[in-house]
């Protein structure tokens, strides 16, 4: 087909032409498409977190509301609040998200935590959650970096990046410990000395990958 | 038990160190080489034949990964993704979605596509890798096919391959005397809506290589002089010269393979800027005169020479190889963000003659750039079995800088062929 106003021959399936966009006179030489229709993806609009922000708005205004209507010292709601924050920040970032798994336990452990923290100031009392909780946490996000350290043990940049997040991992509990000077101290230091204890291991076995990885990322 | 090779891990060169600094959400330095078929592609002979090329290429084997004071190339052993093309001409590469490779592989009908993200290597260094995917994508479907001119695992993996040419051909230069070269002023930016959503328009113009030959020897230049002035020609005959406040520049990439001996299949090209004052008489003749001038001036040895060890500066300066590559990386980003003007019109990169000693069952060749907001009109020429392809990226969605090009083409060189990937018709907002 060829188009007049533009002087050119159109050499792909259409009826109008490429340049001006004129009617093309004809049939077309060939049938197919001289390159596949673009299929643009539209922005979507993040319909879960609207609808969690309105779900988790209703239930702290009704938990605030009977928590002040009860005249009650102790402000539950607070911890429904901030346990909603970390349903929210677990679905998004630990679940939803495709991050990479260390950054995803390493953001899990801190989240918890921090929820602890919000559950201890708040709900007052001893350092029960303290004492058991956080260090069964710590040990489980270690097990799990543990294992993923093992699956990808010829990957050194992967098992680099989870040593330094087992290394500061380590260090919380017993620095959690001896802070806030906790009765029984003996649960956070046997998890510091575990994640110790793999730190070390995966550092004298996988000792050429990490000595070579090192080289790369600094060159030499 | 054999034992397992040593991971390998390649430097980037010199040229190729800025690319990944200046990757945003929506603009990576990507480019297409592709191929029009005879016949139907075959997603499996297409998957086996990346596969075997990249055997022959082992430092295409690879991603990208961050070191302290700049990226590394290092070995990739996921295998490569095949996939139909979406239609979505050089949409950014999604790196974990393209198991960490530096190019992705895509067909469509009987044509094969490969997206190369220039950070890895240039033109030329793809163009190679392509010939010998379509090698071994006709061996897999036991066809024959010549190996003359195409990189194959029975030729060796020469040293030089992987070199950092601009390291090699390195010369003490002044710094001043370097910056003025490669800044260059601010040029003329086609106005216009763009498109909103990713992806580009593509108008592809075929036309007789001979009689390109024919045209450009009747105006006394060479086939890219006459591109590129035909190119800006169109441009200011697209504008009212009162909306004309800068010149129009011509951005031609350069091979300095050609003046610099060297067998690296990373980047090692540059650019000549050619810029046509905004005040010169609009006639033909003129852009050609003017652009021939600049574009000799600018195609000395001591000229490239300059540009060549500008470009290494990265490596040598004590203070930019040691700085931080965060630091390096976000400085690039600032810079380009605090300089909102345009530095070129266009770009206009001529990847030359391609050479196949059986080409029966390859129809055709394409080269396509990508474009951004700053330049959003870019020209991709490509020749091959007499037949050159000029091919239009555009973020614009009015086309008609490329109308008047190929009306003016059709006046030079007789019959013009045209198709486009239709892409206004998809996102006109």
């Amino acid at each position: 087909m060829y188009c007049k106003e533009c002087k050119v021959t159109v050499n792909c399936k259409t009826d109008v032409c490429p340049l001006c966009h004129g009617k093309l006179e004809g049939n077309p030489e060939t049938e197919a498409m001289a390159f596949p229709k673009a299929k643009i993806k539209r922005f979507q609009p993040d319909w879960f977190g609207k609808i969690y922000f309105l779900i988790a708005a209703v239930i702290t205004i009704v938990c605030l509301a009977v928590n002040l209507a009860r005249n009650e010292k102790f402000l539950w709601s607070i911890i429904v609040l901030v346990s909603l924050v970390y349903g929210w920040y677990c679905i998004r970032f630990t679940i939803i998200a495709q991050g990479h798994f260390t950054a995803r336990i390493f953001g899990q452990t801190i989240a918890l935590t921090l929820l602890f923290i919000a559950v201890r100031l708040t709900a007052g009392g001893n350092h029960f959650i303290f004492i058991t909780w956080l260090p069964v946490v710590y040990f489980c996000s270690e097990v799990l970096l543990c294992a993923y350290i093992a699956i990808n043990r010829r990957q050194a940049r992967l098992v680099m990046m989870s040593l330094a997040v087992v290394a500061i991992l380590g260090i919380i509990p017993v620095c959690a410990a001896f802070i806030l000077d906790l009765s029984v101290k003996w649960p956070s230091i046997a998890v510091s000395a575990f994640s110790g204890a793999i730190f070390l291991i995966t550092l004298i076995i996988g000792r050429k990958h990490i000595l070579g990885e090192l080289k790369r990322y600094f060159h030499l | 038990m054999a034992n397992k090779p040593k991971a390998k891990w390649y430097r980037l060169d010199n040229s190729g160190m800025i690319y990944p600094m200046v990757i945003t959400l929506r603009t990576q330095s990507l480019y297409r080489i592709g191929a029009e078929l005879k016949e139907k592609v075959n997603k499996t002979y297409l998957r086996i034949a990346v596969n075997s090329a990249l055997e022959r290429f082992p430092y295409f084997k690879v991603e990208l990964k961050h070191g302290l004071f700049r990226h590394y190339l290092d070995e990739n052993n996921r295998a490569p993704l095949v996939e139909e093309d979406d239609g979505i001409l050089l949409k950014i590469l999604n790196f974990r979605h393209n198991r960490y490779y530096l190019f992705r592989t895509t067909f469509y009908g009987n044509k094969i596509f490969i997206d190369f993200f220039h950070g890895l290597c240039d033109g030329t260094g793809a163009l190679e890798f392509f010939k010998s995917v379509l090698y071994y994508y006709f061996k897999a479907a036991n066809n024959s096919f010549s190996r003359d001119n195409v990189m194959t695992v029975s030729k060796p993996i020469l040293e030089e391959e992987t070199e950092d040419a601009f390291k090699k051909y390195y010369k003490k230069i002044e710094l001043g005397k370097g910056i003025n070269k490669m800044a260059g002023g601010s040029a003329f930016r086609p106005k216009g809506k763009q498109f909103f959503y990713e992806g580009f328009g593509l108008i592809q113009a075929e036309v007789s290589t001979e009689k390109l030959l024919e045209a450009a020897r009747r105006h006394g230049c060479s086939v890219t002089v006459f591109i590129a002035a035909l190119a800006m020609f169109s441009v200011s005959l697209c504008y009212d010269p009162k909306d004309v406040k800068e010149d129009f520049v011509a951005f031609i990439p350069v091979n300095l393979r050609k003046k610099f001996p060297s067998g690296t299949m990373f980047n090692f090209t540059n650019f000549a800027k050619c810029p046509i004052p905004r005040d010169t008489e609009r006639t033909f003749d003129n852009f050609i005169s003017v652009m021939k001038e600049q574009l000799a001036s600018q195609l000395t040895e001591e000229e490239l020479q300059i540009k060549l060890s500008f470009s290494s500066l990265m490596d040598k300066l004590p203070l930019l190889r040691y700085m931080p590559l965060l630091i390096k990386g976000f400085i690039s980003r600032i810079s380009r963000e605090l300089s909102p003007k345009s530095k070129q019109t266009m770009i206009i990169s001529n990847l030359g003659e391609v050479k196949l000693e059986d080409g029966e069952r390859v129809r055709n060749f394409l080269f396509n750039l990508n474009c951004n907001e700053r330049t959003p009109v870019n020209l991709g020429v490509i020749s091959y079995n007499g037949v050159t392809l000029l091919s239009f990226t555009r973020k614009l969605i009015s086309t008609e800088i490329e109308k008047t090009f190929c009306r003016m083409l059709s006046e030079e060189c007789g019959e013009v062929k045209v198709v486009s990937n239709f892409r206004e018709e998809s996102d006109v907002l």
